[in-house]
């Protein structure tokens, strides 16, 4: 199998399927649901250095457009 | 073989549609599996192919009709989304992921009160048969704006409800809240976020123990999108936690509510 690691700066991954922000959580809520050992890396969402308690709802409202924003909820 | 899990959508086929007043409306699905491990409290994500909006949208789901393995969808129109459903015919199929969320305890031992709000009822209708069954002593407050709105009474005609319209057109005149009685030991409430908050209030220093469905806006119902996030006491102090995750039921001592 080919080798297809590779890195950004420091960062080493084992291949360059890369789950985008917003759309994995902090990686382990994807746990149920697939192999995370399978995946070269997960971004999260955006995260503090001390926890934050987060953004009051309402966190996301109908557009016009498709394109959809989720304000931040939680932070770990 | 009919499989459902966290897993994966499965698509199903709507059997029979209801057209309520006021634009509710009833869809009714066969999945035997989905319609037995349901439990009042829990809710489905639906995703609707011909809806404009992308993300799935959740629901309470209704009646279970154990001997068909039929369960109902309730819903009323509010958006394009429940727009889009409401159009739906008999044999069109809509995508459903669950049982999500915790259901209500309704195995806790004592006297159960039941509180409705408008569609908040939706609940309900699958935790009556089964409070029935078990012999307890229970009861249904069940209120409305008005006698056309306090929807499913040949179906509650089997238990013990008492009903309240705002405009006093059927039962009593008057909000639920107005009907809430100390001498039980659980409550169930499903309705409008102020009725809530109200219902938490009301047994605030009583003993007797309040479950709460929370409504919020979801992304995806699994915990993973963080949009139905709401400030909530836990063991650290306040926190926002996820109502699909760690709800929709909660205790009401637990929940804050908007100042």
């Amino acid at each position: 199998m080919s080798d297809l690691s590779f890195s950004i700066g420091p960062l080493r991954f084992p291949n360059p399927v890369v789950l985008a922000s917003g759309t994995a959580g902090y990686g382990y809520e994807l746990e149920p649901y697939i192999d995370l050992d399978l995946l070269g890396g997960v971004i999260t969402k955006g995260i503090y250095p001390a926890p934050r308690a987060g953004n009051p709802s309402p966190l996301k409202l109908p557009s016009k457009t498709r394109i959809s924003s989720f304000n931040l909820s939680i932070s770990r | 073989m009919e499989t459902m899990d966290k897993k994966g959508y499965t698509p199903l086929e709507i059997v029979d549609k209801r057209e309520w007043r006021e634009d509710f409306f009833s869809l009714f699905f066969h999945s035997p599996l989905l319609t037995s491990s349901l439990r009042s409290g829990h809710f489905l994500m639906v995703r609707d192919p011909d809806a404009p909006p992308l993300l799935s949208r959740p629901f309470s789901m209704g009646r279970l009709f154990h001997d068909e393995g039929v369960f109902e969808l309730f819903f009323q129109v509010v958006g394009k989304g429940t727009e889009s459903m409401a159009r739906k015919r008999v044999g069109d199929t809509l995508s459903v992921l669950g049982p999500l969320g915790n259901p209500f305890p309704l195995e806790k031992p004592g006297r159960v009160l039941l509180i409705a709000g408008g569609r908040g009822i939706s609940p309900f209708l699958s935790a009556l048969p089964v409070l029935a069954e078990s012999k307890r002593d229970y009861s249904l407050l069940y209120g409305a704006k008005t006698a056309r709105t306090l929807l499913f009474r040949p179906f509650l005609a089997d238990f013990p409800v008492s009903y309240r319209t705002d405009d006093g057109s059927f039962g009593q005149r008057g909000l639920v809240v107005d009907g809430l009685s100390r001498e039980v030991d659980l409550v169930f409430a499903c309705g409008p976020e102020k009725m809530l908050e109200r219902v938490a209030l009301f047994y605030k220093d009583l003993p007797t123990e309040v479950y709460l469905s929370l409504e919020e806006r979801m992304g995806c119902g699994t915990g993973i999108c963080y949009g139905c996030a709401r400030k909530v006491r836990t063991d650290r102090g306040v926190e926002m936690v996820r109502v699909c995750e760690e709800g929709p039921v909660f205790e009401a001592s637990r929940v804050v509510w908007d100042e």
